[in-house]
């Protein structure tokens, strides 16, 4: 009984430590989507993360 | 706390064993690792390490042998040693732990080494019983804490590879 109690424990344990892995995982996620404000109008400054297309593409839309 | 230091030994012989199969079916990242930190390794060497290792792994798991147990002790801090060389290598993409799956080494993979080590050292002084040890005495119970033990190390490779520590 001690080694079964002593194995849901350290998967308890185990468990926990990934959960909050999820957690910082997730806190980085909303800050980096954070960053992704909308661009100001007339502003020329690129937004963050998204690379300008490329200009045949432009063109299309 | 004995509880606790009557899984580990298992839970760390069953890592072993899938640390080294995967490392006998892929070595290069394991040699590219150990390359990286100045050591010559080919992939017979490590693959006949990686066999070593998952056979320590089997013996831990049927015998309550002290000798067996420290040599698990002293591979786990064969491991931490190692990698914190490799923390320390900009060359090092992968520690090759886990065959292809393995992750630059981290703070938190040598401190969850360590930690490993000094409970299955823990374990010999509390003379905790081995898995077949288990199963022989009580079947059902043996099989749950197989399970328990192998849920375990399963997850413990997602702490051992978690990004997290790298990103932030």
């Amino acid at each position: 009984m001690t080694a079964l109690a002593g194995a849901l424990a350290l998967a308890t344990l185990i468990v926990a430590t990934l959960a909050v892995d999820v957690a910082r995982a997730h806190g980085q996620l909303v800050r980096s989507l954070e960053t992704l404000d909308p661009q100001p109008e007339g502003s020329t400054t690129p937004l963050p993360l998204i690379k300008k297309p490329p200009p045949d593409e432009t063109s299309s839309i | 706390m004995a509880s606790f230091f009557a899984a580990l030994p298992i839970v760390a012989a069953l890592l072993l064993i899938g640390a080294g199969i995967a490392k006998v079916f892929s070595p290069s990242s394991a040699v590219d690792g150990l390359v990286a930190v100045g050591l010559s390794a080919k992939s017979w060497m490590v693959r006949l390490g990686a066999l070593l290792e998952a056979l320590l792994g089997a013996l831990n798991l049927w015998t309550a042998s002290p000798i067996a147990r420290v040599f698990m002790v002293l591979s786990y801090l064969a491991f931490a040693a190692y990698l914190n060389v490799a923390r320390t290598s900009p060359q090092v993409k992968s520690c090759g732990c886990f065959g292809e799956r393995g992750s630059p080494p981290t703070l938190r993979q040598i401190v969850v080494d360590l930690l490993v080590a000094f409970g299955v050292a823990a374990s010999i002084a509390t003379h905790s019983p081995t898995l077949s040890h288990l199963l022989s005495e009580d079947v059902t119970q043996g099989v749950a804490v197989l399970c328990l033990c192998a849920l375990s190390a399963w997850l413990m490779t997602f702490v051992l590879d978690s990004p997290i520590e790298r990103t932030s």
